[in-house]
């Protein structure tokens, strides 16, 4: 593997995510998930690579990719990797005018491994697109993952990714909101424990006028887990009447665990609504105080507060997933509280 | 309320653009152009330092030539040739502060038209008790030329002149803390400055003393083709407290001017020291000629318990602002405090914010910011909250607010907010929005017009910030507002 084709720290946007440091144990091979495909739908070009400079990754998978998937209807993905691979998988996902497609992605592995995966999304008009994504990794399994998406007029991107699991992740989205009136949608929720190292890196281009974005992210770290929030919204000067939201919000649960977060607005247009909000904190003791004081035991009452916590970034959740969402979480809490 | 509203309306009437921006014809001493060993030898043997200075300046010089000019705000910065200014400049007659009735009654003049007052007696008359009173050091180009109440202050034990005095006065002091808060070798300016600083003010404050009156420096850059490096160190021993301010003009040039300066505060146990700043160097013209380059590094620590630091500054003026005052809080129960209104117009930039550094117990940060664009400006709050794992029950909150005034500008946020420890409660929030219509509605169908409805807006959008300068500084600065924001609409 060619470790200086990768980004470092020293590179703004990977300021603090060290991939060269995490790849470095691993001695790894390009291997293949068998889905084979088409180079020719391969769209080359990064999404951002003048501005941010920070789009390696993806020519990287573009340079190795042999796993190409083409996704236009509902569908349900298992990534696994397994020990000493090293995976290049992309998708390619073309939703058409006035259609409504859900997707679920699972990504896990064994061992020790590199997923480097690149995600393309072209919404048209109108078109509806519900993702979601679980990222389960191995202590040893390392994902990046840069997502782009495409919106024309209309159309709604709806994603939710819920991490929990070990390893090393980067997950980097990048929307461009090309078309008037479309919204996009980012939830997550990362449960980090371990030595987990968990990077979000959001860039919301607003590029046409009255649009929406939101973004609700809540974080829970405990033991020696690293958690990491760089959220960008860019309001280009076409797009007034943009309404952009941003939440981040942390709990630290052990005195080793740490958050690093970097909300950011960069704004051109007069005529908008944008905001942002981070916390970083530990659980309300009043509160804790308040559910012990009618008999609740202390484990429980801490499970309950950080459920409640989590649970404005379930709010748009299809009701099929709900289910798999809340045993997630009552069994992560379960293990870590 | 009504009345400071009615005055602000008065204000914005008699709103006369800039007018700081005179040039006093007066004859100057200067070194030959350019920057060289010689010439940093030259400054430290003009103010006859002590050895240990001059070997810091030339060790600050030698580093400067290595390092990169800072690339990561988000400003265009013109190249820099630094061989072409001045780097002294002194009025003739005056390489030292002497008392006042020595000093060049043009001077006096100057200072007097930019609203300054050098003459003890006369801000003495009519009024009472010396609470009201502002001892003054003013800074013209290279040079103090005069400090107002010296011995004053001395009969407590405040020492405040200038860093030069400092120098030959209580050199043990200043060789203390000279370079322990910001390191000559920190940043590119500060380099700069730490090789060719010329002046600056110097205070300290004794154990247990609370300085009777406000203190403040005057920045005046008034010569072509200079650069001001000023570099300011205040001490605030235990239990000391002191209120500081500063305010900078210069005339309206075609060229830009460099000003680097360096502030260092040092607040030792239960010492508070109150820092505020109006700046209004000369912004340049409508179409971003000329203009002064404001890259400015201050610091304070909070480096005993219980002590405070707070900074506050109105930025309204410089073609390009660069500048985080920060605030390292070592001492336990430390507080740290950073409130500022940023207003950019035409052409100007500006890249400001802090950076709060918890490391002791139980230190508090508070950062109130206020960024105003209009014309073809951008202004950009780059900020820094670190909790660094000994900070246990660190508590910050952070408030950001942008203000966009036209769409031809732009107005930034970026945070970062860094948290090892579990007990501290960090929160920031960030919003950015234009001038209501409905409020400019209402003051208009009342009568108003729609620039001073501006920037009565305006300044109830600052309110948070403004209220938090001293008396003195708090009007001035409500002027400041109105001038800066002129012609943004219509």
């Amino acid at each position: 593997m060619q470790h200086d084709l990768l980004p470092t720290p020293k590179s703004e946007r990977w300021k603090y995510t060290n991939l060269p440091g995490a790849l470095k144990k691993h001695d790894l091979n390009p291997a293949t998930l068998g889905w084979g495909g088409d180079v020719a739908l391969l769209n080359k070009d990064a999404p951002g690579a003048a501005q941010y400079q920070d789009t390696q990754l993806w020519d990287l998978n573009s340079d190795q990719t042999q796993d190409i998937k083409f996704i236009s209807t509902d569908d349900t993905l298992d990534i696994n990797a397994k020990d000493g691979q090293w995976l290049s998988p992309r998708l390619v996902i073309h939703i058409k005018s006035g259609e409504e497609v859900t997707l679920i992605e699972n990504q896990a592995g064994a061992g020790a491994y590199w997923k480097n995966q690149v995600v393309q999304i072209v919404l048209e008009e109108n078109a509806r697109l519900s993702h979601y994504r679980f990222i389960d990794e191995q202590d040893s399994g390392v994902l990046t993952s840069f997502t782009h998406i495409q919106l024309a007029r209309d159309a709604r991107y709806q994603a939710l990714s819920f991490m929990s699991g070990a390893g090393f992740v980067r997950n980097q989205i990048h929307a461009d909101i090309q078309g008037e009136n479309a919204d996009c949608t980012l939830n997550g929720v990362n449960l980090l424990a371990g030595s987990q190292h968990a990077d979000t890196t959001i860039t919301i281009e607003h590029q046409a006028p009255h649009c929406t974005s939101n973004q609700t992210y809540k974080n829970i770290v405990t033991d020696k887990a690293r958690g990491v929030f760089q959220g960008k919204v860019h309001v280009h000067r076409a797009a007034q009447k943009t309404d952009g939201y941003q939440l981040s919000n942390t709990l630290l649960l052990s005195p080793l665990a740490e958050m690093d977060t970097k909300p950011e607005l960069e704004i051109y247009a007069d005529d908008v609504k944008c905001s942002h909000g981070a916390t970083t904190g530990q659980l309300d003791e009043t509160a804790l105080f308040y559910l012990r004081a009618r008999g609740i035991p202390e484990k429980q009452a801490r499970g309950l507060l950080m459920s409640s916590f989590l649970a404005p970034a379930f709010e748009r959740a299809d009701d099929n997933i709900l289910p798999r969402l809340e045993e997630l979480t009552e069994g992560w809490l379960e293990k870590h509280v | 309320m009504s009345e400071i509203t009615q005055e602000t309306i008065e204000t914005v009437q008699a709103l006369d653009k800039y007018d700081a921006g005179f040039e006093t014809d007066i004859e100057m001493d200067y070194a030959p152009k350019g920057l060289n060993e010689d010439i940093i030898r030259l400054i430290s043997e003009k103010k006859n330092e002590p050895a240990w200075l001059l070997d810091w300046r030339l060790k600050a010089y030698a580093h400067w030539q290595k390092m990169p000019e800072p690339r990561w705000a988000k400003l265009k910065v013109p190249e820099i040739d630094y061989q072409d200014a001045y780097y002294y400049a002194a009025p003739k007659g005056q390489d030292g502060p002497k008392s006042l009735d020595e000093v060049d009654p043009k001077l006096l003049e100057t200072y007097e038209k930019l609203g300054i007052s050098l003459k003890e007696q006369e801000i003495l008359a009519g009024v009472q008790g010396t609470e009201n009173m502002v001892a003054v050091d003013a800074v013209f180009d290279s040079v103090s030329v005069a400090t107002t109440f010296k011995e004053k202050l001395e009969e407590v034990g405040v020492i405040f002149c200038s860093i030069s005095e400092a120098v030959q006065r209580c050199p043990e002091l200043v060789q203390k803390y000279l370079g322990s808060v910001v390191p000559f070798h920190d940043n590119k300016h500060a380099c700069l400055n730490s090789a060719v600083f010329t002046d600056g003010s110097f205070v300290y404050i004794p154990e247990g003393v609370r300085c009777p009156m406000e203190l403040s420096t005057y920045f005046r850059m008034n010569a072509k083709n200079t650069g001001q490096f000023e570099r300011t160190l205040i001490i605030a021993d235990k239990g000391a407290y002191v209120s500081y301010l500063e305010g900078c003009t210069a005339p309206m040039r075609d060229e830009n001017q460099m000003h680097a300066a360096v502030v260092e505060l040092i607040a030792l146990d239960d010492a508070e020291i109150k820092y505020s700043t109006v700046q209004n160097w000369w912004p340049g013209d409508e179409e971003g000629k000329g203009g002064i380059y404001n890259f400015v590094t201050k610091r304070g620590i909070c480096a005993g318990k219980n002590s405070k630091i707070s900074w506050t500054q109105v930025e309204t003026g410089s073609a390009i602002t660069w500048k985080y005052p920060s605030c390292i809080l070592k001492g336990d129960n430390s507080q740290g405090e950073f409130y500022s209104v940023a207003i950019t117009n035409n052409f100007q930039q500006a890249d400001t914010g802090t950076k709060m550094i918890h490391m002791g117990e139980n230190t508090k940060s508070r950062i109130i910011s206020k960024g105003i664009s209009a014309g073809k400006s951008d202004s950009t709050y780059r900020g820094l909250v670190k909790v660094l794992p000994g900070a246990q029950g660190a508590r910050n909150f952070t408030q950001c607010d942008s203000l966009l005034i036209g769409d031809q500008c732009g107005a930034h946020t970026v945070p970062y907010i860094e948290s090892k420890n579990k007990t501290a409660q960090l929160e920031h929030e960030a919003t950015t929005s234009k001038i209501s219509e409905d409020q400019l509605f209402y003051c208009q169908s009342r009568g108003i017009g729609e620039e001073e409805a501006l920037a009565l807006i305006v300044n109830g959008f600052c309110k948070d910030v403004l209220q938090n300068l001293p008396m003195e500084f708090a009007v001035e600065a409500q002027k400041l507002v109105g001038i800066s924001l002129e012609g943004s609409v219509g």
